[in-house]
């Protein structure tokens, strides 16, 4: 009987409060898991403009070499997996990986296809536009950002006269970085989740235990003692005393097996019926 | 009767399915239509209102159970939260929200079974015992 009605007791509590706090940390968890994304894009398609930037003095003086060197530094550095800049005809001109060089991309390959979609290439694209993420070759995710290196005044006044002022996107450059930093933090913000989880579901089911136990167990465990016991006889008993609905429970008891005490006594010892009845 | 929980988890679990699959089954609604319906709302509105229906629902259950009410709502829950994976489908969203869904939805359809087969053994148990104090009276 007590088992069952701690049962009865438990389980509402316990899945409502739950599965509530399981919702809200897996909404949780989702909006935090595109704000950092979202961020992680931000971040580095500033630093492709910086790396667009830096490479601008290189480009203007048609510096091969350096640009060969720069490229090559970039891709040393921890977490980015890919650089390469495409020329125009989307040939990759450099790349961190030497055997890419000259090799050509279809321009309807995933990080081309933001503005190559339609018959009539595009200039620009949206910022979010720019990312696009992948699996490679050897399984790691990576987050890669392409970003279009434009036409200006001084390139196509330049004495060397390659480019004229049509052109609006003179290259293409594209960089994958490793998602896995943020892929580890995101790892361990749903490890704490679901400790916070499990720990959440534990205070409820052990609070509502608690007090089950010492408010309404205890009490109506000691009122059934009283109760068997004077079934069987016992008399001189004290009811338990409690200040809620059981101590009532148990006066109530008390008062109504003295009441027939009394009158089972009467039955016995006197022969004439009590006068007071 | 007493199973109508069992059949709406069952009912929700099967939707679940074919919701982790982002729709694929479902033919996919034509351009023209997803313009008719309009921008969908973002995704962080989505699960505000996630939170608030799951909250209230939570809460009817909850107090329903306490006055013993014989009222329930298995499979208009089913509806609701149907409604909830379909929104997040527009909004491209349903990827990272559908298990927040389907924690909402095995949260209250399991509160609300719990509700429909405690309540149903209460009557279960009522009616047995008028049928014992019938069989005694017939005894006498
Ligand atoms: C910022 C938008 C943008 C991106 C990203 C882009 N292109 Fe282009 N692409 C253009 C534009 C604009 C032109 C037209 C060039 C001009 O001004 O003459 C063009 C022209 C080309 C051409 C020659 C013209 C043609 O249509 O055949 C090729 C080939 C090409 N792109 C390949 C690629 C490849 C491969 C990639 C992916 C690495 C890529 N593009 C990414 C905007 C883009």
């Amino acid at each position: 009987m007590f088992k069952s009605f701690a049962a009865k007791a438990i389980v509402p509590p316990a899945l409502a409060v739950t599965g509530f706090v399981i919702v809200c940390c897996l909404l949780l968890y989702s909006v935090i898991k595109t704000d950092m994304l979202n961020d992680t894009i931000r971040h580095e398609t500033n630093l492709a403009d910086t790396i667009i930037k830096s490479t601008r003095y290189a480009m203007l003086k048609d510096d091969r070499e350096m640009l060969r060197n720069i490229i090559g530094n970039i891709g040393q550095q921890k977490g980015v997996e890919q650089v390469r800049i495409f020329n125009k005809k989307g040939v990759v001109a450099f790349s961190a990986h030497h055997a890419e060089v000259n090799t050509i991309v279809d321009k309807k390959a995933p990080g081309c296809i933001a503005c190559h979609a339609g018959p009539v290439a595009a200039t620009s694209m949206g910022r979010m536009e720019q990312a696009r993420r992948f699996i490679d070759a050897r399984g790691r995710s990576i987050i890669a950002i392409t970003a279009p290196v434009y036409n200006e005044p001084e390139c196509f006044a330049a004495p060397c006269h390659v480019h004229t002022a049509e052109q609006k996107v003179l290259g293409i450059l594209d960089i994958g970085l490793s998602e896995e930093p943020l892929q580890r933090t995101l790892a361990t913000l749903r490890m704490r989740m679901t400790v916070f989880c499990l720990m959440i579901l534990a205070l409820t089911v052990g609070g509502v235990s608690a007090l089950l136990q010492r408010n309404v167990l205890m009490p109506i465990r000691e009122l059934w003692e009283y109760v068997s016991r004077t079934r069987r006889g016992e008399t001189g008993l004290k009811a338990p005393v409690y200040r809620d609905e059981i101590g009532e429970l148990a006066r109530s008891f008390q008062e109504m097996a003295a009441k027939l005490k009394s009158r089972d006594d009467d039955r016995e010892g006197g022969s004439d019926p009590p006068a007071d009845r | 009767m007493s199973n109508r929980g069992l059949w709406a988890m069952a009912l929700f679990i099967a939707i679940s399915t074919v919701a982790l699959r982002d729709f694929s089954p479902l033919p996919t609604l034509p351009e023209t239509v997803r313009a008719l319906l309009g921008r969908p709302p973002s995704a962080l509105m989505i699960s505000g209102a996630l939170v608030l229906y799951t909250f209230s629902a939570i809460i009817l259950i909850l107090s329903r159970m306490m006055s013993g009410s014989g009222q329930f709502g298995a499979f208009s829950h089913v509806g609701y939260l149907s409604a909830f994976y379909a929104f997040y489908h527009f909004a491209r969203a349903l990827d990272e929200n559908f298990w927040a869904v389907f924690a909402a939805g095995f949260t209250i359809l399991a509160l609300e079974s719990y509700h429909i087969w405690n309540h149903y053994s209460e009557e279960i148990r009522k009616e047995q015992e008028v049928l014992d104090a019938i069989e005694q009276s017939r005894r006498d």
